[in-house]
């Protein structure tokens, strides 16, 4: 035999990263302090979206609002729309036009709002049917904790009102009256005033209502069977199926023949951040590449400086794929060196500045995966650029 | 076994005119052949064609009787610079020489400190090359050529940055070491050259006995 063995060759790959002390500690350092770097930078980037757009959301960003001037929205298609695989939540809102009275403050009054049961994915509230939700502001106010119950009489003025009762608790049905505006023909008639003041309701919770806008927001929200009209409906859309619902929402609360109009939640929803494009477009999307250039050429300057070696191995019968082999190798050890660096020092920071793991982890991969990919092919074709002469190599050492 | 260079002849790249024109130069197994000549002269681009490192423009250098193909596969080379790596240790700079035949680490460890004794550097095998003198390292560059078992020797300036004794010693060491195989050394140095068993004098791109 009078070939290298490659197991040799790979084993003379690994001493001489150790061999190379000091020089491989700065390489390791500098490639690990690179990779955490341009990891942890495009995952706060990232992060950074991420939250303002969880917030935007949240804030009723992929919201839209039906309303229809031609007698309210129908009530019972608004609650449909939550079968819609577009449609997160939906749900048919009303502010009464008369205010009721709280039984601790019978001489008092507070604005009520009514909503369909899809109020409570709506506005993340474990469910509300039998109960009421309070605005912060008047839990506030009344000191009416969460489990404890009120009664409210009808203002002098109010119409009347049926509540919604739990899931099989009976046929009740009501509505709200439309804003004022003129119900459609088949509405159901308002119910009976009775019904407010004969039962006390339990406070199921208390929660910020200002997605529902700013009449609403401040008014406690009772539950009602989506049946007759409402003033709104309020439709959540999922990601990438607001245009669709926007175009096809007029027709779908229609009224009487008349198209309901859309509009989205957010003033200026449409010239509202993208921040998909944002994502794509972030600066630190770059960084892996330009990172994995400086590492390669890094290396290079590196197998520049040690010409002389592959010279020697040359002359001691070493041929292009043994060297090859000897440099990959090298150069594997030392990246794999610096991920796991690297990837401690993401984890380390990761935790210290409250990324999401989620957010975070996929990131740091990629911006890993990128940066490693790109400098292995860099110095693999290094490695396998023919030496000019192993005479002129160890020469020119 | 003999190592034979038919009228070769050799142009650097770019130059038009010859170093080296239609040279010959045999060398059998256990004979020694010194070249000398004034620096520029081509004694280390005679030896790259020797070693198969360079390839002539006319003319062919072939090893008789060897098995295998590939020349450079053969050869063993001990040279001018400094070519060892010198944050490893001395054992393991010598078993790159048996790498070379093929042996595994533990084989080429075992040969490396036999080789070790013959050179004069027994126990050192652990030290580090770039602790050594430059007279020390030559003997582990002879050492690694040793190891490799490989039948042609070819040195270039081996004593080239060593004192008068030091030389002695080296030149000694190289010649026991190629006891049973083709040596060619070049060098500048005319008393290493007539401990060799033949001298030619590289002049006008043509061998001449000095």
């Amino acid at each position: 035999m009078t070939r290298w063995r490659l197991s040799v060759a790979a084993a003379e790959g690994a001493r001489s990263l150790l061999a190379g002390r000091w020089l491989s500690v700065l390489l390791v350092a500098l490639f690990s302090a690179g990779l955490a770097a341009v990891a942890i930078t495009d995952a706060v980037q990232v992060q950074r979206l991420v939250d303002d757009e969880r917030a935007w959301v949240a804030a009723g960003g992929r919201m839209l609002v039906a309303t229809n001037d031609a007698g309210g929205v129908p009530a019972a298609a608004c609650e449909d729309l939550r079968n819609h695989p577009g449609v997160l939540a939906a749900a048919a809102v009303s502010r009464l036009d008369e205010p009721v009275a709280l039984g601790i403050a019978p001489q008092g009054a507070v604005a009520a709002v009514t909503a369909t049961e899809g109020a409570a994915a709506l506005l993340g509230l474990d469910g509300f049917v039998g109960g009421v939700v309070l605005p912060e502001t008047i839990a506030d106010t009344t000191g009416l904790p969460v489990g404890s119950h009120l009664l409210l009489a009808p203002a002098p003025s109010t119409d009347g009102l049926t509540l919604a009762t739990p899931p099989g608790g009976g046929p009740a049905t009501g509505q709200g009256d439309g804003s004022g505006a003129a119900q459609p023909p088949g509405a159901q008639d308002v119910g009976p005033p009775a019904l407010l003041d004969a039962q006390p309701l339990q406070v199921v919770d208390v929660a910020d209502l200002s997605l529902l806008g700013e009449e609403r927001s401040s008014g406690i929200l009772l539950p009602v069977a989506a049946a007759g009209v409402a003033d709104a409906c309020f439709v959540n859309t999922r990601p990438g199926h607001v245009d669709a619902a926007r175009e096809a929402l007029p027709a779908m609360l229609a009224t009487s023949g008349t198209p309901a109009v859309v509009a989205d939640r957010l003033v200026g929803g449409q010239l509202a951040r993208d921040y998909a494009q944002e994502h794509d477009q972030r600066a630190s999307r770059q960084a892996p590449w330009a990172l994995a250039v400086g590492l390669g050429v890094l290396w290079l300057l590196v197998r520049w400086l040690r010409r002389g070696h592959d010279g020697l191995y040359a002359t001691l019968g070493a041929g292009p794929t043994v060297r090859t082999v000897i440099r990959m190798t090298e150069w594997t050890l030392l990246v794999l060196l610096s991920v796991t660096l690297a990837g401690i020092a993401v984890t380390i920071a990761s935790a210290t500045l409250g990324l999401d793991a989620a957010v975070a982890g996929p990131h740091a991969a990629r911006a890993t995966i990128i940066t490693v990919g790109v400098a292995t092919a860099i110095a693999a074709l290094a490695a396998a650029v023919p030496l000019r002469s192993p005479l002129d190599a160890l020469k020119d050492r | 076994m003999q190592l034979i260079a038919d009228r070769v002849t050799y142009c650097h790249r770019g130059q038009g005119t010859a170093l080296l024109r239609e040279l010959s130069l045999q060398v059998r197994a256990g004979d020694s052949v010194a070249v000398i000549g004034p620096s520029g002269s081509g004694k280390s681009t005679l030896l790259g064609l020797l070693g198969g490192l360079l390839v002539p423009a006319s003319g062919e250098v072939r090893l008789e009787q060897a098995a295998g193909d590939g020349l450079a596969k053969h050869v063993s080379w001990i040279l001018q610079t400094v070519n060892v790596l010198a944050d490893r240790t001395v054992q393991d700079n010598i078993a790159l020489g048996a790498y070379a035949d093929g042996c595994a680490r533990t084989e080429s460890l075992t040969r490396a400190d036999a080789a070790l004794d013959l050179v004069g550097l027994d126990g050192r095998g652990r030290e580090k090359v770039r602790t050594l003198s430059g007279g020390e390292v030559q003997r582990v560059v002879i050492a690694r050529a040793l190891v490799s078992r490989r039948p042609v020797l070819l040195a270039d300036e081996p004593t080239g940055q060593l004192d008068r004794a030091t030389s002695e010693e080296v030149v000694s060491s190289l010649l026991t070491a190629a006891a049973d195989r083709v040596l060619v050394v070049v060098t500048h140095d005319d008393t290493v050259a007539g401990r060799c068993g033949a001298v030619y004098r590289l002049h006008d791109g043509r061998l001449v006995p000095a």
